[in-house]
């Protein structure tokens, strides 16, 4: 696998190299505070609700070594957090836009790869 | 037999050797991620993919088990392991991951017939 | 009914893995390296489905087999008659 291209860095004291559609080049380099820097540069606030799910994609990743696509993703939080929580609309309003791919970025993780 | 509106995907190459294995299980993820129901056929050396004991091989290499392990996540909960080939192997269906479903040589063109779509890796 | 299209030698895996997926109702066409069956009159394939397998003529000529092809009877194809022959059925499924 070729090294990723790094094109642009997370404004911060540490200057955290990101690829082209903003993911984390260096995984080890993720902690709680990247993805709070992450999120402060889209515009969003985590709150609790935001890392349990967050917390739901790192073991998903953990485990298959993959991120997960949507419809995927919907049922991990379901196992993980409920059938309140294992909807897409909820993912959505928590992470408007693309959640699998968002989330997947703030977790500091590649980008799903069957996620077109 | 009805026939199944599911995509019917037939791996029929083993990991490591070469990139088939991996282009197969994607393409069925992709189908699957886009709400298309998903059913795999695994033929001769296909079926190593399965092997519940596997490694995860060379460094910057992925492993497959993982993949196979996530398949359910994706709702692709139907895979057919053709029976001659795993005896041909001298394997048994003990050494595969679970959730497999043997199928007899002689019942595979009828699956293919019911399957409106079949992708061959 | 099903197309089955072989791109390998009749002794390949992949030869082996489509007689085990052919129906009664299937067709097969010869093509690339399939095309060596030429050579095999005996091979199991040609009595499985009898009248519906073909071989595809410009892979016969580039391999220098079409009078042997010829010379054992075995029924082949040109270009179009490929194309019109994967419109005649529902599905195609190509071994490689």
């Amino acid at each position: 696998m070729s090294e990723p291209k790094i094109y642009r860095y997370l404004y911060s004291p540490n200057k955290f190299p990101l690829d082209p559609e903003g993911y984390l080049v260096n995984q080890s380099e993720w902690d709680e505070s990247v993805a709070h820097l992450m999120a402060e540069e889209e515009g969003l606030t985590l709150t609790a609700e935001h890392w349990e799910v967050i917390q739901v994609v790192r073991a998903f990743y953990h485990r298959y070594e993959m991120a997960p696509a949507m419809r995927p993703l919907v049922k991990a939080t379901k196992n993980a957090l409920g059938e309140e929580k294992g909807r897409s609309i909820y993912l959505m309003q928590l992470f408007p836009g693309s959640p699998a791919k968002r989330i997947a970025r703030l977790a500091g993780l590649p980008k799903p790869t069957n996620c077109l | 037999m009805a026939t199944s509106d599911a995509l019917l995907v037939i791996i029929r190459h083993a990991p490591h050797g070469s990139n088939w294995l991996r282009e197969g299980l994607d393409a069925a993820l992709v189908a699957a991620a886009f709400g298309q129901p998903v059913h795999l056929l695994f033929m001769g050396q296909g079926i190593m993919a399965l092997l519940n004991e596997q490694g995860s091989g060379a460094p910057g290499q992925k492993a497959t088990l993982p993949t196979i392990d996530m398949l359910e996540m994706y709702d692709i909960d139907k895979l057919w392991v053709a029976e001659g080939a795993l005896h041909a192997m001298h394997l048994s269906a003990d050494s595969l991951v679970e959730g497999i479903s043997l199928i007899a040589d002689q019942e595979i063109p009828g699956l293919l017939q019911q399957h409106a779509k079949i992708l061959n890796f | 009914m099903i197309l089955h299209i072989l791109t390998k030698a009749p002794d390949s895996s992949a030869s082996t893995q489509m007689q085990q997926a052919i129906g009664d109702q299937d067709a097969v066409l010869l093509i690339e390296e399939a095309v060596t069956a030429a050579l095999d009159p005996s091979w199991a394939t040609w009595q499985q489905c009898k009248a519906r397998i073909f071989l595809l003529s410009e892979d016969l000529t580039a391999r220098g087999l079409a009078s042997i092809a010829e010379d054992n009877e075995l029924p082949t194809l040109e270009m179009d008659g490929f194309v019109s022959l994967t419109e005649q059925y529902e599905k195609t499924v190509t071994w490689y």
